[in-house]
Parts: C-alpha cells; sequence; structure tokens
C-alpha cells in the first residue's frame, strides 16, 4: 500500500510540475520567450486568490484563474508584442525585467511578509481508503491536471486554433506565410500560460498554506529543469519532463536512506545533467527550431 | 487578374547584399522562372515577395495596384499571394490533414476550402490523410506544401526549388502540376535548380546572378538562357 500510496503523490507532484512546464514551454513554442515572468503569473493569481477571502471559494478560483489569464495577456500586449522578432537575449532580459516589475508591484500591493491562508486547509486531511491513505490535495492536483491537460490536448488538437497554435510553435515564419495571425496566435498561447499559471497558484497555495511574492520562483526553476529535460519547445516534452522529475522527486524522497535525504536535490539535478549529457536535445525535443519574422 | 511587380527591390542580410535593384514584372496567368547559381538571389526574391525576408528590405512589391511592401506575411497570404518554401516547410507533427485545415485562415474571405478539393488533385494526401505529415515520403511532402498552398486560393503561387530531392518520375508530376495551375489561370513564380526543365515550363525566363536579373526571354530562347546559367555556375566553381 506504501508503493501506492508513493505512486499517487508521484503523479500528484509530477503532475504539477507538468502545469508550471506547459506554461514555459507553450509561450517559449510560439514566441520563442524563455519567460521568467511565468513564476510571478503564479504568485499573482495567488495573491488575488488571497484577496478575495470571504468571497465564495469558486468565484475566487474562476477570479484567480482570470487573473492569471489577465496577466499573461497584458504582458504580451504590453510588453513583448513590442520585442517581437528580437534576439533571444533581449527577449529574456525583458523578461527578467517584467517579473521584476511585477514582483514589484505584488511587494507594494501586499508586502513581502509571508502571508498564511486557510485556502485548502481542508485538503491536507488524508483519505482512508482501507490501509490506504492520500492526502486529499494529492487527488485533487491529479484531477486539476488531469483536467487541464486534457483540456489542452482538446484545444491543440481538435480546434482551428489550437492547430494554428501547434503550427505556429513549430514553425512560426510559415504559419505565418499560411495565414495565421501572429498577434492572435501569440495572445492564446500567453493566455494558455496564464491559465496554467493560475490553476499553479491556486495548487501551491493549497499545498503550502503560505505566499510571498517570491512563491512563484521555485516552481519557474522547476519548470525550466522540466522543458528542458523534455526538449526545449516541445508540448509533449514538457508534459513528459514534468512528470520524470516529479515522480523522481519522490522516489528519491522515499528510497534514499534518510542521513542522504538532504541532498535529495543535489541528486535529482545530478540525473538532470547526466541526461543532458547523453541527450542535450531532451527528451521529446521539438521537431525544428527555425528563425522568427 | 494578378500582377506582381517589384521595383528596384534590394535586401541585405547584415553587409551581405542579397539582392541588388532587381526590377520585375509578374503577368496574370504565366509562368516567370528564375534561374541562376546558388546565392544568386532567387529565394530572396520570393521571400520578399511573400514577406518572410528576414534581411533589410528596400524597394516597392506593387500587387494589383497595391504597393504592398510593408504588408505582413499573413496581409499578403490573404491577398492572394501564396509561397511553397524551398524545404517544403511542412508542420511535420501535424497530420496531413490538419496542415491543409491550417491554411485555411489564409483564405480572405474566409470561405471554407474543403479539403476533398485538393485531394482529388492530390489523391495521396487524402489517402494519408489522417497520417502524421513528417511520415510522408519527399514527394507526398511537396504534394502537401502545394496543396496546403492551394487551400489558400491564392492568385499568385511562389514556388521555391519544388524539385530539390525528388525523384525523376515525381518531379515530372510536380512540373505536371505547376503547368495545369497555371492553364487553370494561376500566375507563378518558379525558382528552380533545373534551369534547363525551368525555362521550358515557363513563359517568361530570367537569370540572377549576384542579387540582379542579367538576363531575359521567352521559351524560345531558353538554351541561351540556360547556357548563362551554366556558364555562371562554371565561374562559381572557379572562384571557389
Amino acid at each position: 500500500m506504501t508503493l501506492l500510496q508513493n505512486i499517487i503523490t508521484g503523479i500528484s507532484v509530477g503532475g504539477l510540475y507538468s502545469l508550471y512546464a506547459l506554461g514555459i514551454a507553450v509561450v517559449y513554442g510560439v514566441a520563442g520567450i524563455i519567460n521568467f515572468a511565468h513564476g510571478y503569473f503564479i504568485a499573482f493569481a495567488a495573491y488575488v486568490l488571497l484577496a478575495l477571502a470571504g468571497v465564495p471559494v469558486l468565484v475566487a478560483i474562476v477570479c484567480a484563474l482570470a487573473a492569471g489569464i489577465a496577466i499573461a495577456v497584458a504582458t504580451e500586449r504590453g510588453v513583448f508584442r513590442f520585442a517581437r522578432g528580437a534576439d533571444p537575449g533581449t527577449l529574456l532580459v525583458l523578461a527578467f525585467a517584467v517579473a521584476l516589475a511585477i514582483k514589484s508591484l505584488l511587494t507594494l500591493v501586499a508586502g513581502s511578509d509571508t502571508v498564511s491562508t486557510s485556502f485548502g486547509s481542508e485538503l491536507a486531511k488524508p483519505l482512508q481508503i482501507g490501509s490506504l491513505s492520500i492526502v486529499w490535495i494529492d487527488l485533487v492536483t491529479i484531477v486539476v491536471a488531469g483536467v487541464m491537460l486534457a483540456g489542452l490536448a482538446l484545444l491543440l488538437n481538435r480546434t482551428p486554433v489550437g492547430v494554428q497554435l501547434r503550427a505556429a510553435a513549430e514553425d512560426f515564419t510559415m504559419a505565418r506565410l499560411v495565414g495565421v495571425r501572429s498577434n492572435r496566435v501569440m495572445m492564446v498561447a500567453f493566455a494558455v500560460s496564464g491559465l496554467l499559471a493560475g490553476a499553479g497558484g491556486l495548487l501551491l497555495v493549497a499545498r503550502s498554506g503560505t505566499l510571498t511574492p517570491t512563491s512563484g520562483l521555485q516552481p519557474v526553476l522547476i519548470a525550466f529543469v522540466a522543458v528542458v529535460i523534455g526538449g526545449l519547445g516541445s508540448l509533449p516534452g514538457a508534459v513528459a519532463g514534468g512528470f520524470l522529475l516529479g515522480g523522481t522527486t519522490v522516489a528519491l524522497q522515499v528510497l534514499l536512506p534518510e542521513e542522504i535525504r538532504p541532498y535529495r536535490d543535489a541528486i535529482l539535478y545530478t540525473l538532470v545533467i547526466v541526461i543532458l549529457t547523453f541527450r542535450p536535445q531532451g527528451l521529446l525535443p521539438s521537431a525544428n527550431e527555425r528563425s522568427r519574422v | 487578374m494578378s500582377r506582381l511587380e517589384l521595383s528596384d527591390l534590394h535586401v541585405r542580410y547584415g553587409a551581405v547584399a542579397a539582392l541588388r535593384g532587381v526590377d520585375l514584372v509578374v503577368e496574370s496567368g504565366t509562368i516567370l522562372a528564375l534561374i541562376g547559381p546558388n546565392g544568386a538571389g532567387k529565394s530572396t526574391t520570393l521571400l520578399a515577395m511573400a514577406g518572410a525576408c528576414e534581411g533589410k528590405v528596400s524597394g516597392r512589391i506593387v500587387f494589383n495596384g497595391n504597393d504592398i511592401s510593408l504588408h505582413s506575411p499573413e496581409k499578403r497570404t490573404r491577398a492572394g499571394i501564396a509561397l511553397v518554401p524551398e524545404g517544403r516547410r511542412i508542420f511535420t507533427k501535424l497530420s496531413v490533414e490538419q496542415n491543409l485545415t491550417v491554411a485555411r485562415a489564409g483564405r480572405a474571405d474566409r470561405a471554407e476550402v474543403e479539403v476533398e478539393e485538393i485531394y482529388e488533385r492530390f489523391p495521396v494526401l487524402g489517402d494519408f490523410a489522417s497520417r502524421q505529415a513528417g511520415l510522408l515520403s519527399g514527394g507526398q511532402q511537396q504534394q502537401l506544401a502545394i496543396g496546403r498552398a492551394l487551400m489558400m486560393r491564392p492568385t499568385v503561387l511562389l514556388l521555391d526549388e519544388p524539385s530539390l530531392g525528388l525523384s525523376p518520375k515525381i518531379v515530372e508530376e510536380v512540373f505536371q502540376t505547376v503547368v495545369t495551375l497555371r492553364d487553370e489561370g494561376m500566375t507563378i513564380v518558379l525558382v528552380e535548380q533545373n534551369a534547363k526543365r525551368a525555362a521550358e515550363l515557363a513563359d517568361v525566363t530570367y537569370v540572377m546572378r549576384h542579387g540582379k536579373l542579367e538576363g531575359k526571354g521567352a521559351t524560345a530562347v531558353t538554351e541561351e538562357l540556360a547556357q548563362a546559367f551554366f556558364s555562371a555556375r562554371g565561374d562559381e566553381r572557379t572562384s571557389s
């Protein structure tokens, strides 16, 4: 039963990491931007949730998700659109600037102190099924990640805008040459990224019960590692990378002797280095990386 | 009616001048072939027409009387200019059918162009409609690239090296398609490594070299133009 519990925890953490990674990958795939601001999209959505304490929880959740979308789309419209076609270095610096701006905004409005919340505290309780004990938040995370991934898969495979998004992610210039509107597809990519950040923010708060303006930093670092392992620009790769990273984290936590456990992350990232040494393009690299108009 | 006119077109990639004052008129319902050695500026000319040139472009591009020099690639596509690029650049992760339907975005009137029309012209695409496009053979991918362009119902089709990497039999099929499209009224600009064959197909042929048009003629002077091309290529070899 312990094994099954650990597998469920691994899937839960992997699902969460996949959401973080997909948010990065979808923007990188279409816009070529390594969006360090994504972590602050997560924090922004989480702060909106906390600001709506007292409001019916479903309304607060919807507003937090909408806030994630809004901040991501506003960033695209207000900043990145004007830098389209700039070299990757410029876009990276711009992403850092946006990240710092959102962090400063959050600090200005909410302060830099850690904020505690009771949101999701009910989910910390275990669900007992015979001898199997599963924490509710793990189940909720799996369901949320599953719904988000399935929804995204439907969007990308079954809707015209989703197919356009995939085409643009594979070859942005060629997508434009078949009439795909660059502004529209870029906005959709950021909106999807914002929605994923919103969902990630809700789960982050529900799991930790605390929040600071820099709470999104750790998730975004994890997301980048997952994206690179999966193959930069590849959406299935981001999901695979997220699950691999999450599953391995939990496996190491469980399997390592107690005296070595503090070095878990060091061991984890050594494994990452080994993977990238033998497969520098990642596990499921994107078809091609073409220049952008 | 679809007249495309380039006036004093220049393209620079950094310090390198790829096009140096190209003046060209593509008349409606004709095949215009551009031949010349590698690096002559043929593909750059097509990319500049389609709005997808990454270099610094100056000069005028007029399409049906409208100056489209500053228009985005997608706007030019909706105006009726479609590019089949060198290397095909199909979306390898999408299915064959998705490669076609994604090009509906390029229709100005937003009318549904049925994929069946494309399948009638290229039956093999219909047979492999749900197959991942990257798994098609080179010839099938070329048909898909042309089919994708036709989904946009263009009036001008820009074809860059459509025979590259294909077997002689498939090349002839592709060229036959080009002639059929011209006979249906489409205007075609063809960049082709097979200079002699291109000049045979074309109504007008230009030789390009060092970013300039060096010669022009109707099919009657094909042999002379091909000679010019081959001698130019020989020069390239000598200089390298």
